[in-house]
C-alpha cells in the first residue's frame, strides 16, 4: 500500500507554531516557480519591496509540494479556544492522505516562494471585526479547511468529530484533554472480492483486490473517486464495499477506466483462482523481467498498455542503449564485446540468444561464473 | 354642544388624516437609511450545526432550552419555522445529485429594505430603522398581528400561549448589539464556518457578485434579496436554486409599494373624497323631485 502513496504529499492546516514549522527550506516545485506569473500576487508591473502591491489574496496561485516528513506530527490548535477545548491536529496523518489526490494545495492555499507554509493566522486574523469581508477570518478558515473534505469524505460534521466540549463550559462538558483517540479502523485489503452480477454467461466476476492495489501499483484514488473514508473504514472493523454499491454502471465505469477492450467473459465467469499470466499476452516474462515493477516498462499514467514486443522499445528508445547493463540478461560483455553492436551477435533479433559459435569457430564458451572463457586449446 | 354623528365621523377622519401625514411612512425610513447593514449568507458553507440557533437563544433570553436540544440532528427531518421561541432555525434540504450532500438553510426575519409589516403596522411597532433592523416596540402593539398576515416570509410569529400580554416575536437583527455596542450580531459572532458575513448592504452585494463570478462555479447566479420584494438587508448565496431550498419565489416590487400606492391614492390630495362626494351631491340632486325641500327642522323632534 506504500506504494500507492506518492513521496510528493504536503502538510496541511499550516496553523504549526513556529517552534513546529519546517526546518528546512522548502523548494517549490520547478513547475511552480516557472508557470507563475507576477500579476498573480502584484497588482502593478514594477512591486518592490517597499511598495510590493500584493493582491488581497493569491489563492492558488503557488502551493509548494513538500514531504510530509517536513511538517509536524501533530498540531495543538489552540488559539480559539472557547465552548471546546484545544484541538489536536494530525498533521502528518492528514498530509499522508492529501498526497493521495491533490497534495500540500489541498489545504495550504497559498505558500509563497522560497519560504514554509505560512500559518493561516498569518492572513485570517483571529478577533473581530474584519477589515475585509472576503476573507474570512482565522475560525472561519480553520473550519472551511476542515469542513471542506469532512463534507465530502465522511458526511460528519458535528462538531465532536475535531471537538471536546470544555468541562463545566457553556455547553455542559465534561471532558478535560485533548481527544487523541484513532477514529478508524486501520484498512485491511481484501484478496478476493467476489461481485455478484445477472451476466447470464457467468455471474460471477473475481476481483483481487490486493493485486490490482499492490502487484499492479494502482493508486487507491483511481478506482476509489470522490469517497468518503467511512465507506472503507468505519468504527468496528468491517470493511464496507466502497464502489458505490454494486450496480452495473458504476462498477463498469471503474473497471473500463483501464479494461476498456477486453471482452465480456474476459471478468465475467472468470475462475477466481486463474491470476493474471503475463505470458497471456504473448510475452512470458523471464528471468529478469519477472521481477520488475509493471510500471518500469508500462511507463506513464493510466492503463497498462500493450507494448512493442522488441527489446528495443525499452532497451534503446526508453533506456537509451548506453544504460542498458547486459548483465541483467546473465551474460556480463567484457570490454571487447562492449564495443559491438547488437545485431552482430543478435542475428536473429534481440529475445534470441547468439550462439558464441556463430562468430568463433575455436569452440569457446560462456560461463556465468566465469565469463568468456578462451578459446580452448587445439 | 350636541354632536351629530356626521360631527363625530368627521372629526374622526380629520384626526386620522392628521396622524397619518405626521408619520413618516416605511418607505421614508428605508430611503434615509442610505446603506444600512446586512448579513450576507453562504449556503454552500453552512455545516448545519445549529450554533447559530443556540446563540440567538441565549442573547435574546428566549425560553431556556437544554443546549443539547441544539445538538439534535433529529429536528432536520421536518422543516421547521421561525417561532415565538426561536427567532432562527435552521433547515436540511437535498443536495443536488443523488449522492450530493446536504444543504443547510438558515431562516430568520429578512429585514427587508421596504417592510410590508411595518407598512401593515397601524401602530408603527414594527419600524425599519437605519442600521438596517426591522424593530417591534411592544408597548405599541395592539395585536392586530396584521404583520403575520402580510410577511411574504411568514416570519413574524406571535406568543399564543401568553394570555395576558401577547408580543409579536422575530429577530431583531441584534439591533442594540449592531446600533448600540459596536457587536456582531449573535448569530454571526458564532457561526464556525463563518457563513454569515455582516457588513455593509453595497459591501455585501459586491462580494457576493465577486463570489460568483470568481469562477469558482459553486454558486448559482443568483443573490436571493437582492432585489426580492425591493431588496432585503439579508442576502444568500447559494449552490443550489433557491426554489429547491424553501426560499419563496418572489418578485421585486415591494408589497407597500402596492398597497400603498391603491390605499393613499383614495385619499390623494383629499381629491379623490371630493370628486366622490361632488358626484353623489350631483347624483341626490338630479333625481331630487322639483320643488321638495327638505323639511325645516329635521332631526329635531318637535
Amino acid at each position: 500500500m506504500s506504494a500507492a502513496v506518492p513521496i510528493w504529499v504536503a502538510a496541511l492546516l499550516a496553523s504549526a507554531p513556529a517552534s513546529a514549522a519546517l526546518s528546512t527550506n522548502p523548494v517549490p516545485t520547478p513547475a511552480a516557480a516557472s508557470q507563475t506569473e507576477c500579476s498573480r500576487c502584484h497588482t502593478c508591473p514594477e512591486p518592490s519591496n517597499q511598495a510590493p502591491c500584493l493582491t488581497a489574496c493569491p489563492r492558488l496561485a503557488l502551493s509548494a509540494v513538500l514531504s510530509p516528513d517536513l511538517g509536524p506530527d501533530v498540531v495543538i490548535l489552540d488559539e480559539l479556544e472557547d465552548l471546546y477545548v484545544p484541538v489536536r491536529f494530525d498533521h502528518k496523518k492528514h498530509a499522508v492522505m492529501a498526497g493521495m489526490s491533490k497534495g500540500c494545495g489541498t489545504c495550504h492555499h497559498f505558500t509563497p516562494p522560497n519560504a514554509p507554509h505560512p500559518a493561516c493566522k498569518n492572513c485570517h486574523p483571529v478577533g473581530e471585526p474584519k477589515s475585509d469581508l472576503a476573507k474570512p477570518g482565522l475560525k472561519g478558515a480553520y473550519h472551511r479547511r476542515c469542513l471542506g473534505c469532512h463534507r465530502e469524505w465522511d458526511r460528519e460534521t458535528t462538531c465532536e468529530i475535531c471537538h471536546e466540549k470544555r468541562k463545566g463550559g457553556p455547553l455542559g462538558g465534561t471532558a478535560t484533554k485533548a481527544c487523541d483517540h484513532t477514529h478508524f479502523a486501520p484498512l485491511v485489503l481484501k484478496d478476493l472480492i467476489l461481485f455478484p452480477t445477472s451476466f447470464a454467461v457467468g455471474d460471477i466476476v473475481p476481483f483481487h483486490h490486493r493485486n490490482h492495489s499492490q502487484r499492479y501499483e494502482r493508486n487507491c484514488t483511481e478506482c476509489h473517486r470522490q469517497e468518503r473514508c467511512t465507506r472503507c473504514h468505519v468504527d468496528n472493523g468491517e470493511v464496507l464495499h466502497p464502489m458505490g454499491g454494486t450496480e452495473a454502471a458504476s462498477l463498469h465505469d471503474t473497471c473500463f477506466r483501464c479494461h476498456d477492450g477486453n471482452r465480456c467473459k474476459t471478468c465475467h465467469g472468470r475462475d477466481p483462482a486463474a491470476l493474471f499470466s503475463h505470458a497471456d499476452t504473448g510475452w512470458p516474462l523471464k528471468a529478469y523481467h519477472a521481477s520488475l515493477p509493471c510500471r518500469s516498462c508500462h511507463a506513464g499514467p493510466g492503463a497498462f498498455r500493450k507494448l512493442d514486443p522488441r527489446c528495443t522499445t525499452c532497451h534503446e528508445k526508453a533506456l537509451g542503449l548506453s544504460r542498458f547493463d547486459h548483465a541483467v540478461t546473465g551474460v556480463a560483455l567484457d570490454k571487447a564485446h562492449r564495443q559491438l553492436d547488437c545485431d552482430v551477435c543478435h542475428t536473429n533479433g534481440l529475445g534470441s540468444p547468439p550462439r558464441c559459435d556463430s562468430c568463433h569457430d575455436d569452440g569457446r564458451t560462456y560461463d556465468r561464473s566465469r565469463g568468456f572463457t578462451p578459446a580452448k586449446s587445439p | 354642544m350636541e354632536l351629530s354623528r356626521r360631527d363625530i365621523l368627521a372629526s374622526m377622519a380629520a384626526a386620522g388624516a392628521t396622524q397619518v401625514a405626521a408619520r413618516p411612512s416605511a418607505a421614508s425610513v428605508a430611503q434615509r437609511a442610505a446603506d444600512p447593514f446586512g448579513v450576507l449568507v453562504d449556503l454552500t458553507a453552512c455545516i448545519g450545526c445549529r450554533k447559530c440557533e443556540w446563540a440567538c437563544n441565549q442573547v435574546n433570553h428566549l425560553p431556556a432550552v437544554p443546549v443539547q436540544a441544539f445538538e439534535d440532528a433529529s429536528v432536520f427531518a421536518s422543516l421547521r419555522r421561525p417561532d415565538a421561541s426561536h427567532y432562527t432555525v435552521v433547515n436540511r434540504f437535498p443536495g443536488a445529485g443523488e449522492d450530493d450532500k446536504p444543504v443547510f438553510v438558515k431562516a430568520q426575519c429578512m429585514h427587508c429594505d421596504d417592510p410590508a409589516c411595518c407598512s401593515a403596522c397601524i401602530v408603527s411597532a414594527l419600524e425599519k430603522q437605519p442600521d438596517g433592523a426591522v424593530t417591534y416596540t411592544a408597548w405599541r402593539c395592539m395585536g392586530c398581528r396584521y404583520c403575520m398576515v402580510v410577511c411574504p416570509f411568514q416570519v413574524p410569529a406571535y406568543e399564543y400561549f401568553n394570555a395576558t400580554t401577547p408580543q409579536v416575536r422575530k429577530c431583531t437583527f441584534c439591533h442594540e448589539r449592531i446600533s448600540q455596542e459596536g457587536k456582531l450580531p449573535a448569530c454571526v459572532e458564532i457561526c464556525p464556518p463563518q457563513c454569515l458575513t455582516f457588513g455593509r448592504r453595497s459591501e455585501l452585494l459586491a462580494l457576493a457578485h465577486r463570489r460568483i463570478a470568481g469562477g469558482s462555479g459553486r454558486y448559482t447566479d443568483h443573490v436571493y434579496g437582492e432585489s426580492e420584494v425591493g431588496g432585503t438587508s439579508w442576502l444568500y448565496l447559494s449552490g443550489i436554486e433557491f426554489s429547491e431550498l424553501g426560499f419563496p419565489v418572489l418578485g421585486d416590487a415591494a408589497p407597500p409599494r402596492l398597497t400603498e400606492s391603491l390605499q393613499h391614492g383614495v385619499f390623494k390630495d383629499f381629491i379623490p373624497p371630493l370628486a366622490l362626494f361632488g358626484a353623489l351631491t350631483a347624483i341626490v340632486r338630479l333625481f331630487r323631485p322639483d320643488g321638495e325641500k327638505p323639511p325645516a327642522g329635521e332631526g329635531r323632534q318637535p
